[in-house]
């Protein structure tokens, strides 16, 4: 046997792939699941154009990934540090940054996919092609997969700072302000991931939207490493 | 002369204003050691700082030559099995072990090998698809120490490996224990159970209040103790004919009588005992159980601290 230390990428890659095989056989991904799928109702139930349902749609699954995203990223990291089996990896050799990313780059895809899932049924269900473009479902799941990764980092640096209440201080924090803030008409939503996202999943603000989402994630990813090399 | 394994050089750590451990200078050069200390002692955070889990308030810990908290090579090198018996839960013991060699950086393609060849090293192998969720103590604490092992690291460092486990696993933990250190492998393991060590290994370093108060053979550390009184109790039917019968010995200082049994306090443990079994058995007493509240730590502690105290006083 020729153990070596490994390299960040490889790391990064080796926690990813625990990290999905843990939720997979957790219940959090199931809730995440069910959330992603309460939407379709809209395009079920309401008799207004296909635009406007795709519009409210966007608005719905930002709101979506508000909660999501610190279900499924922010217990994960918080149960590592809470239940302290974050030891078996504070003890090997791995830059403690790879723990955040192995998460992350576990967990947002999860998460996107089960939007895009929820998404490309709505827009089956408001008549495919014909109501809405493909090129809009197509910017829609970008956008919505950006968006989960500048989520998932918020939701994993709040667990850093405050693990034993991570999930509903994410889950405020992102609902409650980021939401709120980002669906203003009123500069100060640069601030939150939500007009991000939003703004690229309508197609509008197409500089400040993902240059905020581009800007917030990093400041909440090093924010977090900085954090998750001073838990002790 | 070959450089010692681990070298703490009056280290301290706070946790905050609490103290975790205070101004420890201290060698390891190789083997098996116990770190001996009740709870709260201070024998987590040195094992954690050995472990790189921690970076010193003050001072330094070197280990092979290097710094564990920031040196991954070093890490490499180290196999760390904490206190607690919290995993994951969700996986089976050989997923576990195998994810956890991968990331101690054995290879994808052998850490499955890894893990097997580890948790048939610690019996663990007719168990090793089950989850961990549904595993027994025991169980747990075999495949942690089978994850500490997989990546085949030159240091071990077990944190109470022996807590909670029955009687039988404890026998089986020990055994394999002892057998990684005819490996040529360090081991650190720590207790606050005194026949838990000494089932371990024969060299051990007391740790009280955040300080090394002693260390070497434990057969030194058993003189030092003995140099002070040392309690005996014997549960039997007749207490009094007990004492009687050993009173006058020359050894012993002091007779306590109660309901339950006699307490003997004496200055030379090893009479003592010979002298009790001969009592009981000329006597044709009953006696149903023999301890000696000595034995519990924290009165060996006390005797320690008393020790070092009337040192410095008569400084």
């Amino acid at each position: 046997m020729t153990a070596t230390v490994l390299t960040g990428v490889e790391a990064t890659a080796a926690l990813a792939r625990l990290t999905i095989k843990r939720a997979l056989r957790g219940k959090a991904i199931w809730a995440a699941a069910v959330l992603a799928l309460v939407p379709l109702l809209m395009p079920l139930l309401s008799k207004d154009s296909p635009a406007k349902v795709w519009s409210w749609l966007v608005g719905t699954y930002t709101v979506v990934l508000t909660i999501a995203a610190p279900i499924l990223v922010a217990s994960s990291m918080s149960d590592e540090i809470d239940d302290r089996t974050a030891a078996y990896l504070w003890s090997r050799p791995l830059a403690r940054w790879t723990i955040i990313a192995g998460k992350i780059v576990g967990l947002t895809p999860v998460i996107a996919l089960t939007v895009a899932v929820g998404l490309t049924l709505s827009w089956v269900i408001l008549g495919a092609g014909a109501a809405v473009s493909v090129a809009t479902l197509a910017r829609g799941i970008g956008a919505f997969t950006a968006g989960a990764v500048g989520f998932a980092t918020v939701s994993a640096t709040i667990a850093t700072l405050a693990p034993r209440f991570a999930v509903p201080i994410a889950v405020c924090w992102l609902l409650l302000f980021d939401a709120t803030v980002g669906a203003l008409d009123f500069g100060l939503h640069v601030v939150t991931v939500s007009f991000g996202t939003r703004a690229l999943a309508n197609g509008t603000d197409l500089v400040s939207g993902p240059v905020s989402l581009a800007v917030l994630t990093a400041i909440a990813a090093a924010l977090a490493v900085w954090r998750i090399d001073r838990i002790e | 002369m070959t450089a010692p394994v681990v070298h703490a050089d009056h280290c301290s750590k706070w946790y905050g204003s609490v103290l975790g451990i205070s101004d420890i200078t201290w060698q390891l050069p190789g083997g098996v050691i116990g770190l001996l200390g009740p709870n709260g002692a201070g024998k987590s955070t040195l094992m954690k700082l050995m472990a790189g889990m921690l970076r010193p308030s003050r001072g330094t810990i070197r280990v092979f030559g290097g710094d564990p908290a920031d040196d991954l090579a070093v890490r490499r090198r180290i196999g760390y099995s904490p206190e607690h018996e919290s995993t994951y839960d969700e996986l089976t013991g050989r997923e576990l072990v195998t994810a956890l060699a991968h990331l101690a950086g054995v290879p994808r393609r052998q850490a499955g090998d890894a893990a097997v060849a580890a948790l048939e090293h610690m019996g663990m192998k007719p168990a090793m698809d089950r989850p961990v969720k549904g595993y027994s103590k025991g169980m747990r604490q075999r495949t942690k120490l089978a994850a500490t092992l997989a990546h085949d690291p030159d240091l071990l460092i077990l944190d109470e490996p022996l807590t909670g486990v029955d009687p039988i696993a404890r026998a089986e933990i020990i055994d394999r224990i002892r057998g990684l250190a005819t490996t040529g492998k360090t081991v650190v393991v720590s207790s606050h159970v005194l026949y838990e060590i000494e089932a371990l290994t024969q060299d051990i370093a007391v740790i009280y209040r955040g300080q090394v108060l002693a260390e070497g053979n434990l057969y030194e550390i058993r003189k030092l103790i003995d140099h002070h009184p040392h309690r005996i109790s014997v549960e039997c039917d007749r207490p009094r004919a007990l004492a009687a019968a050993i009173a006058a010995a020359d050894h012993v200082r002091r007779v306590m009588i109660d309901r339950r049994g006699v307490t003997v306090e004496t200055t030379d443990p090893d009479r003592c005992y010979d002298d009790l079994a001969g009592a009981v058995l000329d006597l044709g007493i009953d006696a149903t159980a023999l301890t000696s509240p000595d034995n519990n730590l924290a009165a060996v502690f006390e005797y320690l601290t008393g020790d070092r105290g009337q040192s410095q006083d008569a400084q």
